[in-house]
């Protein structure tokens, strides 16, 4: 009796006993034995137990799409972005996965001389910005003690400049941040979803999206969720047609 | 009375009570010009000295412009204190070295200064300046560059007057100093340069060399690479190297010690220097262009000597899944400026990535040298066997004077069937069906697909908020710490310039040390007069025990108590025998301190 509690205590605990990296590794196994279901759920459990990783995000957005989950896979990848926004596997993943909507895609994002201009704030995860902000403003503020002892004019102007570009990168970064917190980017995850002139069923339907459509999510409501489509239409959808990206913090 | 009268009035009366207070102000203290030695020659260094008697402390001032004066190093500031009959008078004196390039009559206008929180003026000032004469530390160019003709001057060269187009040459400019006599290298102005891409190789560098004559030289160097972009004939403009040399010194150095290193650029207040630029000769390039015989087909711009490698990631693939080509060029050449290797034939079948560069090359005096890895993505689109291309790099060789060829390949491929999803990946360019809207044939793309997992990452962990407590302490600890640096720097610079304030600031912990020091009749005189003076700004000597009331007029009690106190130890001190108790009268001269410093605050 007792080595059989135990054994069925081994199978039902066995996922949650494996350390994270065994249970990466199997979610892997499972997707090359075209178990892609099955990879998906082992990397949601990974997920929702609060661990987060560029790889994990981008391996979940793959086997979502291998399921024809295209809403979902693209959640994930723009999760495994805010980890590896410079990682040009998951550029073209989203490329492919965004070409298969069946909705025309919303415009495209700031121009490439414009994102190279503004490479903090759209090229570095929200932790290496941070790094990046700090750094620039210890630097300046290191030179600016130095030039009360060293009186040098460039010392000084060097301090200012540098603690000038800590307090562009920290603008930056608090930009990024209320905006992900305030309206987070969403995605349509189900086959269609009605957008309501109101949030409940009564309300006439406005338009309908269908999966992988991304928008932005405004506030939720008893069930319903408010959204913004293509910068100016308003509507409500279900709850659970739609995911939000989670804040940037938290 | 008229309006206007009234306010005439009400004018002249506030000019009335303005006035003396300004007078006063300015009658505090006095400003004088002076210009050392009265007559300076021309082309020399001389001094121009502001003394303002009676000021403790003066904000640096702005020197007017004077036509055909300039400024060579200023203002240096020196405060003065001195006791006379135990009364102490103060002065600051600010010191300019300057000079003027043609004799003649000069005039230095007034200069404003802010003396003790109050404006002053100098009156304007006149002098004659001499033409030079043969003892006179002259500063003109022309003359100091044909003194040194033979211990200062710069040369520039290339390492190859007559290169290819693309190929690398080093042009290094050379400043030598055979003398004693620099005070000061400003730093060498490098010329443009067309008709070539350029790299600067490193740092400056320093250096001694012996010439053959057994003369020492101190040489700073620098070197940078040019990659020759056209051909034809080029001329490189002289280099200008700016100096300071000393004329007249009042102390001597070791000519080719390491102070010369050391000092460069720190030239003293007594020295008399002028500024020389030193131009090197123009250099010219004649750059050959490639031959045309025998140049490859895919010849793309290199030259050089290198050596290629390449492969690919799998021998066998699904349609649809990526295979990776690598492809290393090692060697020495132009890496900056020539293009990659290419398929020495048409990529029929894939669909082609742009390649990712990564370089590893070194710029050196003997060129650039290192690697370059070219990493492309390539896709196969239909099953079946097949092979990549060999892989091509056509290069000048400037060794042999000829080109050459480096290849890697041809790579078999064997193209298994498309896993994956069974939605049909098909889409069009060009309107969908057979035609494109040009006539010709639409591209189809028979499938695309997402790129293959990732590997587990070493730092999959939970995810952690940050603490924006401890952020905004981290964040405001560095600027707490520099406002505090600012006030003691600000302090530090107030006690330099005004040592009065000094000895108010730090009154009471002197007056403890004397107090600590000597516990007797004298100790305790000492420490409470000397307490009162600093606080004051008196003179120790002007406080005793008849002047302490007035000085202390309207603090109260205080005031008898420090008089009975130093009345009781000049009567301890000069009533010999008589019976003190020095722990008692020190206990009382600190519990005096104590009140004098609430009183004195």
């Amino acid at each position: 009796m007792t080595s059989f509690v135990g054994l069925a205590l081994a199978l039902v605990l066995g996922s949650s006993l494996a350390g994270p990296a065994e249970r990466f590794i199997r979610a892997s196994d499972l997707y090359r034995a075209e178990d892609f279901a099955g990879a998906a759920a082992e990397l949601e459990a990974l997920r929702a137990e609060g661990f987060a990783s560029g790889p994990l995000e981008y391996n979940l957005g793959n086997a979502e799409y291998r399921q024809g989950r295209l809403g979902k896979a693209i959640a994930a990848y723009l999760r495994a972005a805010d980890f590896m926004p410079r990682e040009a596997d998951l550029d073209f993943n989203l490329r492919v996965v965004r070409a298969r909507r069946a909705d025309a895609a919303p415009a495209g994002g700031a121009p490439t001389f414009l994102r190279s201009l503004l490479f903090p704030h759209t090229l570095l995860t929200i932790g290496e910005e941070t790094a990046l902000a700090a750094t620039l403003w210890i630097a300046g503020l290191a030179l600016l003690h130095a030039a009360l002892f060293v009186r040098r004019a460039a010392l000084r102007r060097a301090g200012a400049a540098l603690v000038a570009l800590a307090v562009l990168t920290a603008g930056s970064i608090a930009w990024r941040v209320a905006e992900r917190s305030s309206r987070p980017p969403g995605v349509v995850v189900a086959e269609t979803a009605d957008v309501r002139t109101g949030p409940g069923g009564e309300y006439p339907v406005y338009f309908t999206l269908h999966d992988g459509y991304e928008l932005r999510v405004l506030e939720r409501s008893q069930g319903w969720t408010k959204v913004e489509v293509e910068g100016d239409k308003r509507g409500w959808v279900e709850d659970d047609r739609v995911v939000a990206l989670p804040p940037l913090f938290g | 009375m008229g309006r206007a009268t009234l306010t005439g009035l009400v004018l002249a009366a506030a000019a009335a009570l303005l006035a003396p207070g300004r007078a006063l102000a300015q009658a505090a203290v006095r400003a004088s010009t002076s210009v050392q030695p009265s007559v300076p020659a021309a082309r020399t260094n001389f001094r121009l000295v502001v003394t303002l008697e009676g000021a403790r402390s003066v904000e640096s001032p702005t020197m007017p412009a004077v036509k055909g004066l300039t400024l060579v190093s200023g203002p240096q500031v020196g405060t003065n204190r001195m006791n006379l009959n135990g009364a102490w008078s103060y002065s600051v004196s600010l010191t300019w070295v300057a000079s003027v390039q043609e004799p003649g009559d000069y005039t230095i206008p007034a200069i404003r200064f802010v003396a003790d929180g109050s404006a002053v003026e100098t009156a304007p000032v006149a002098f004659r300046a001499r033409a030079p004469g043969p003892q006179d530390p002259v500063t003109d160019p022309a003359a100091l560059q044909e003194k040194y003709k033979d211990s200062l001057f710069v040369t520039a060269e290339v390492t190859k007057a007559a290169p290819y187009v693309g190929e690398p040459i080093v042009l290094t400019f050379r400043l030598w100093i055979g003398t004693d006599a620099i005070s000061n290298y400003r730093g060498m102005e490098s010329p443009p340069i067309g008709g070539f891409l350029q790299e600067k190789l490193g740092d400056e560098r320093r250096y001694r060399r012996t010439m053959p004559g057994g003369k020492y030289f101190i040489v700073i160097e620098r070197s940078t690479l040019l990659i020759p972009i056209e051909a034809g004939d080029r001329s490189i403009a002289p280099v200008e190297a700016a100096i300071d040399v000393r004329v007249q010194s009042g102390r001597r150095r070791n000519p080719f010690g390491d102070s010369i290193f050391d000092d460069l650029g720190f030239g003293g207040l007594d020295d008399v220097t002028a500024p020389l630029a030193l131009r090197s000769e123009p250099i010219a390039v004649s750059v050959k262009p490639l031959p045309a015989d025998g140049r490859p087909p895919l010849f793309a711009g290199a030259v050089g000597q290198f050596d290629l490698n390449a492969n690919v990631s799998h021998r066998e693939v699904a349609a649809g899944d990526p295979v990776t080509v690598k492809i290393q060029l090692r060697g020495r050449g132009n890496f900056r400026n020539m293009g990659p290797p290419g398929f020495a034939a048409p990529l029929a079948g894939f669909r082609e990535y742009e390649p990712e560069r990564k370089e590893n090359v070194e710029a050196t005096e003997q060129g650039l040298f290192g690697t370059v890895d070219w990493t492309r993505a390539i896709v196969p689109e239909k099953p079946g066997a097949t092979e990549i291309p060999k892989i091509v790099f056509p290069y000048f060789d400037v060794e042999s004077g000829s080109y050459k060829t480096l290849e890697s390949g041809p790579f078999p491929l064997v193209v298994t069937e498309a896993k994956g999803p069974a939605r049909p990946l098909v889409s069009e360019r060009a309107g969908g069906g057979e035609s494109g809207a040009g006539g010709g044939k639409a591209i189809r793309f028979l499938r695309e697909d997402v790129l293959p997992l990732l590997p587990p990452p070493a730092d999959l962990a939970p995810r952690r908020s940050p603490q924006p407590a401890l952020l905004a302490v981290a964040a405001l600890a560095p600027l707490a710490s520099l406002a505090a640096t600012a006030l003691l720097a600000r302090k530090r610079e107030r006690f330099r310039l005004d040592p009065a304030a000094r000895r108010r600031e730090f009154a009471y912990k002197t007056a403890l040390g004397r107090l600590a020091e000597d516990a007797g009749p004298d100790g305790v005189a000492r420490a409470v007069s000397g307490f009162i003076a600093d606080r004051l700004s008196r003179p120790a000597a002007s406080v005793t025990p008849a002047e302490v009331p007035a000085l202390l007029e309207g603090k109260g009690d205080v005031a008898a108590a420090a008089r009975d106190l130093l009345e009781e130890c000049d009567r301890l001190r000069f009533a010999r025998g008589a019976a003190s108790d020095s722990g008692d009268l020190a206990r009382r001269a600190a519990e005096l301190l104590r009140k004098l410093k609430e009183a004195l605050r």
